[in-house]
């Protein structure tokens, strides 16, 4: 059984790729009235399948029937794999590990899902250093089935190859990556969106030019200021703060513009309005 | 003058370069395409440079400023840069960048938009600036990759993977730079870091290599 912590937006997703691939699926979080409305939050996210035409409502019954509500951590002694997608927060992160070592099987395996902080030190952490490794899951049950499988300095093989095979069965495709800030996937996303946004700042171009200009020179599916508000400004926001702090590299530093945006509460699509303007109710019913 | 779009080429044209097809019949106002790497020469010896509504001078990682004034300053108003973007070896993309100064003038612009849109182009305006829109978020973005390899953070075809499907697009960022030239990047971004001084734009080991390579006659691979 697999178990997942946090009922955030990558928690989410990720139960949602476990109940949809068949695997019993054991949920925790630590906000009481998060966890008592975990039930219906799963059952609206597999719902919205449903009506993207990506389950039928009989896939999305059996799905919610494999779904186990844990009352309490206690309850995840028993799992397989245990995979924390709480807040990127090294304190919260530590103080939750320390606790499942005590509860958890020996032979369990920890996952984290950050891409910011190293997973050798969450591994030293938690106490079970060789049974640890990194599942940066890039955007589960979203737009990608990418998951970045990263081993600590001292992850054992078996638990790597282990991971590897779960991800394969939750139908997910596994890459490895080493132990760095941001892994492939935000090591060059994240400033790639920060350079654009500073294009904008310099008055180089406009929103609408930069994209196009992406999309039709670069062969990108979509523009950069179009991914950052399918993204969320306030998400990338938090992310490159954290790469940030983790790299001081310049490039990974939040630019001023988005930083106001996100105070305005211009967050993108889900707000109807970030780099471009959204009608809110039809980017909800999409 | 009537109405009509000439087409002047000096050196050789990343933008054009097996010339000219589907140059449109029609436009709405006399347009003059300086092409090549010397077309900006033609600036300085054209008698009549107000006889054109618009005069288009191609680019390659220079700035426009560094062949006329800005018209707040006494240059023309309706002198305008473009650069066709490609990918080294590629061929061209349908993607123009259209480079305005401070004052060029809206009718120019607006001139040249149609004028490239009408051969079947996409056009975008930009402001005058080194890279412009591409080369500015391309060059670090390959170099970062570049640099994910010498630091071991994953195996080539795990970066191209994982950007693959990030982006959405055909290539990685390392098969681009293989498939295109990793010379050519090499001198583009050894440019616009010589512009800049940004150092997301000074060349990793292998691109730096790469370029000492062609500048000895090497072969690129």
């Amino acid at each position: 059984m697999v178990a997942v912590l946090g009922l955030g937006p990558v928690g989410m997703g990720i139960i949602q790729v476990c109940l949809r691939s068949g695997h019993p699926t054991l949920v925790y979080e630590v906000t009481p009235n998060l966890l008592a409305a975990a039930p219906d939050l799963i059952a609206a996210a597999l719902q919205q399948e449903v009506d993207a035409g990506r389950l039928t409502g009989a896939q999305r019954d059996t799905a919610l029937g494999r779904l186990v509500v844990a009352g309490e951590l206690n309850k995840v002694a028993g799992a397989d794999l245990i995979i924390e997608a709480v807040a990127d927060d090294l304190q919260v992160k530590s103080a939750l590990l320390i606790k499942l070592h005590w509860i958890c099987r020996q032979d369990a395996i920890f996952a984290t899902t950050t891409s910011v902080f190293s997973v050798s030190e969450l591994a030293a952490l938690s106490g079970r250093p060789s049974n640890f490794l990194g599942l940066h899951f890039c955007a589960p049950g979203r737009l990608t089935s990418l998951v970045e499988v990263v081993p600590g300095l001292a992850t054992d093989p078996a638990a790597f190859e282990r991971a590897w095979q779960i991800c394969r069965e939750l139908g997910q495709e596994p890459v490895r990556t080493e132990d760095l800030p941001g892994n492939v996937v935000n090591r060059h996303l994240v400033p790639f969106l920060n350079d654009a946004v500073r294009l904008l700042e310099a008055g180089v171009a406009e929103p609408e030019d930069i994209d196009r200009a992406v999309r039709a020179g670069l062969g990108h599916a979509r523009g950069p200021l179009e991914l950052l508000d399918a993204i969320g400004l306030d998400h990338h926001l938090r992310l490159a703060d954290a790469l940030y702090a983790a790299t001081q590299d310049p490039r990974m530093a939040c630019p001023p513009l988005l930083r106001r945006m996100v105070a305005a509460g211009r967050l993108g699509r889900s707000t109807g309005r970030g780099f471009h303007t959204y009608d809110v109710l039809r980017v909800e019913a999409s | 003058m009537a109405d009509h779009l000439e087409f002047r080429f000096r050196g050789h044209s990343r933008s054009f370069p097996v010339g000219v097809m589907g140059v449109p019949e029609e436009i709405p106002g006399p347009v003059l395409v300086l092409a090549g790497t010397e077309a900006w020469q033609f600036l300085a010896e054209i008698d009549d440079l107000r006889a054109w509504a618009a005069v288009l001078v191609e680019l390659h990682t220079e700035c426009l400023a560094d062949h006329i004034a800005e018209p707040e300053a006494g240059g023309p108003d309706h002198v305008l840069g473009f650069s066709r973007f490609r990918m080294g070896d590629h061929l061209p993309t349908t993607l123009v960048e259209l480079v305005r100064l401070r004052g060029t003038s809206p009718e120019a612009i607006q001139l040249a938009q149609v004028t490239f849109q009408s051969m079947g182009l996409e056009v975008v305006v930009c402001r005058d600036a080194p890279g412009r829109i591409l080369d500015r978020l391309l060059r670090p973005h390959l170099n970062q990759s570049l640099d994910s390899l010498d630091r071991g953070l994953a195996e080539p075809a795990a970066i191209d993977h994982c950007l693959r499907v990030v982006f959405g697009t055909e290539e990685g960022p390392i098969e681009r730079l293989r498939s295109s030239g990793l010379h050519h990047h090499a001198r583009i971004s050894r440019s616009l870091f010589e512009a800049t001084g940004d150092p997301a734009l000074a060349l990793p080991r292998e691109a730096a290599g790469a370029h000492r390579r062609h500048l000895l006659g090497c072969a690129p691979g």
